[in-house]
């Protein structure tokens, strides 16, 4: 028999059973998890990096991100979307501005940074700067021609 | 059975090495019925369901923030996610006129009351 908490339009069925287990299989519920947003993937290929964050509701207008040689900031603001005039019964997706630095592991060409957003995720290509990809270094010799 | 899915399609993506996790939701109540909103970032059409059955709404949506072709993982905060949840209905919602949307990254679920419960304005006759 389930009671209802009068505030609740809804409740979970499976709160005692299968979200436990999924805090217990991964420590990750996102709805205790405040303090890094948004998480990143990097990736790395030869030519340069690509970063990947989820960014749920968040609009492209609305993301501020800068490169400066090597460091990329990402800021930004989460404001739910709220229904005029509708009842709040249960509010767990984090509001509130956020922002995000990392250093890459080597400069980035600054001019040539792509970002999009798809699905509520960022991925923002960052090819590396010419001067930081391999380059062959002539070893000079002293003395004459022999 | 009484269970049926509404049109967001069915879930595609193998789920062998996910993360399960329970997405965020906010709720709620409006002139309609109820409004349940979910974070499910990286999920597409084709990667999330939603399912009645009797009288329990299960969302289950998959999402990889995979690499590039060609690319080595340096960092990875987020690991292949299923998301899952499940909610149970109250009985003056109609499971049969749910309706579902999804739009960067945010799922919307609207359950509208059933018409026998829902607010109506009475009219007051004068003789």
């Amino acid at each position: 028999m389930l009671r209802w908490r009068d505030l609740h339009a809804l409740d979970d069925l499976l709160a005692a059973s299968a979200e436990m287990a999924d805090r217990a299989l991964s420590e990750r519920d996102p709805r205790r998890e405040a303090a890094t947003f948004p998480r990143i993937n990097l990736y790395e290929c030869e030519a340069g990096y690509e970063l990947v964050a989820p960014l749920p509701g968040v609009p492209a207008s609305s993301i501020d991100l800068t490169i400066e040689r090597d460091v990329l900031t990402i800021r930004g603001e989460r404001t739910p979307f709220e229904p005029e005039g509708a009842k709040i019964v249960r509010r767990e997706r984090r509001r509130g501005p956020f922002a995000r630095q990392v250093t890459l592991p080597a400069p980035i060409a600054v001019e040539r940074v792509e970002a999009a957003m798809r699905e509520g995720v960022l991925r923002v290509l960052l090819p590396k700067s010419p001067a930081a990809t391999a380059r062959r270094i002539e070893i000079r010799t002293h003395g004459g021609p022999s | 059975m009484s269970g049926h899915s509404i049109p967001v399609s069915h879930r595609s993506e193998g789920e062998g090495a996910r993360h399960r996790i329970a997405p965020p939701v906010d709720v709620f109540e409006t002139a309609e019925g109820v409004l349940l909103v979910a974070d499910v970032p990286g999920c597409t059409a084709d990667t999330l369901s939603i399912e009645v059955e009797d009288d329990t709404l299960a969302i289950e949506g998959a999402a990889a923030f995979s690499a590039p072709a060609g690319f080595q993982e340096r960092l990875g905060e987020n690991e292949p996610i299923l998301y899952v949840r499940s909610f149970k209905l109250r009985p003056d919602l109609d499971p049969a006129k749910i309706s579902a949307s999804l739009k960067d990254g945010v799922l919307a679920i609207q359950i509208p009351r059933t018409h026998e419960t829902r607010a109506r304005r009475i009219e007051i006759r004068t003789s």
